[in-house]
């Protein structure tokens, strides 16, 4: 089973892409914010990672970039409330694979997860 | 015993009670490949210790001659004592059969004769889920994202506004201790985060007001627009305690 790391610390957005991605068949692991994201990641492997931009004590940006310097096999998805074209920009330019905002759709997450873990 | 409850919190519930379980597995198994949750008590007193300990059933279908209690007897309990109210068939063995003056006063929605034409009573059951669609809406509020995302499962709609309920609650409370504080960055910061709680209930109106205090507003403006916050979140608030009387809301 394909493990999924998703760092959030909205709990409505946790709790729903905790179901979503449970149905498609995925193991889900959650952190709340970015510094329990960098505990998990030194500790365990993971084959996709969806994390929100502005969390609590390590950034978003702070930790794409430690995944992309030690764990570049790994692909990011960036969840977002935020549809300004340069906190995207950013995201991409930082090498995330892909962007998602939230609240995402349903069919749409699975569809991009699916791509990507393919 | 669990799984029974979670599956009664997703399907319609309808509790069938008869005395004799054979006169009536045919008429659950129909049910049951129609996609409704169906359950069987042998008399009225066993309906009622189910009505008194699961929720969910929305249908009763109760045979009339029960004993000890009777249909009407058991319905009117289970309206009046417990303050449910599903909807409630009286299963009857044959047609005209003379009701007493005191039973008319108990409100029973249907008479279904066992051995009649059995979609019937399927399109009763059925109009009442349409019934159920057609509930006006809340101008603050809907659950429609969050049908979308789970299939319509009840279970996470239901702990997903309790989560609404509790975690804004707590963020708008941060906020003004972040006003008093003066510490606007982390005001920015807050809303920022309860943006898709407004978001997935699908109140616009509060997603402006995140969008406003996390992007545009001044010093000054702060303290006004997370009133504003606040008294949309309490609208929504008193409509779910209203809707969902069910989950506590504090």
């Amino acid at each position: 089973m394909k493990k999924i790391l998703v760092i959030e610390d909205n709990a409505m957005v946790i709790k729903s892409l905790q179901f979503k991605l449970t149905k498609d068949g995925y193991n889900v692991i959650i952190a709340p914010d970015g510094r329990e994201a960098m505990k998990l990641l030194k500790e365990d492997e993971y084959d996709l990672i969806l994390t929100d931009l502005n969390l609590p004590f390590v950034t978003g940006n702070e930790l794409i970039a430690y995944v992309k310097e030690n764990l570049s096999a790994v692909p990011i998805i960036v969840l977002s409330t935020s549809t300004q074209e340069s906190i995207i920009m950013d995201a991409f330019n930082m090498g995330v694979e892909d962007f998602i905002t939230k609240p995402f759709s349903p069919n749409e997450l699975s569809l991009r997860v699916r791509r990507l873990l393919s | 015993m669990e799984e029974q409850s979670k599956e009664l919190a997703n399907l319609h519930g309808i509790l069938i009670v008869h005395k004799d379980y054979d006169q009536i597995s045919q008429l659950s198994l129909y049910l049951k490949e129609q996609g409704y949750y169906c359950d069987h008590a042998k008399s009225g007193l066993e309906a009622i210790k189910k009505f008194e300990t699961e929720d969910g059933f929305k249908t009763l279908i109760i045979q009339e001659n029960n004993i000890p209690l009777n249909a009407y007897k058991t319905i009117d309990y289970i309206k009046t004592e417990l303050n449910k109210n599903p909807y409630s068939i009286v299963l009857q063995e044959s047609e005209g059969t003379e009701i007493v003056a005191s039973q008319k006063l108990v409100p029973v929605d249907q008479f279904y004769v066992l051995g009649d034409d059995i979609n019937i009573l399927l399109q009763h059951i059925k109009n009442q889920d349409e019934e159920d669609l057609n509930v006006e809406q809340s101008p603050y509020y809907s659950i429609d994202y969050l049908k979308e995302i789970s299939d319509n499962n009840k279970e996470f709609i239901e702990e997903s506004l309790q989560l609404f309920s509790v975690s804004v609650a707590k963020d708008i409370g941060e906020l003004y201790l972040k006003v008093k504080a003066k510490d606007y960055e982390e005001i920015r910061k807050i809303a920022h985060k309860i943006k898709p709680s407004f978001a997935m209930v699908e109140n616009f109106k509060g997603v402006e007001l995140c969008d406003e205090i996390t992007y545009k507003a001044k010093e000054e403006d702060f303290k006004k627009l997370i009133k504003e916050l606040f008294t949309e979140f309490a609208e929504i608030q008193n409509a779910l305690k209203r809707d969902y009387p069910n989950l506590n809301l504090q």
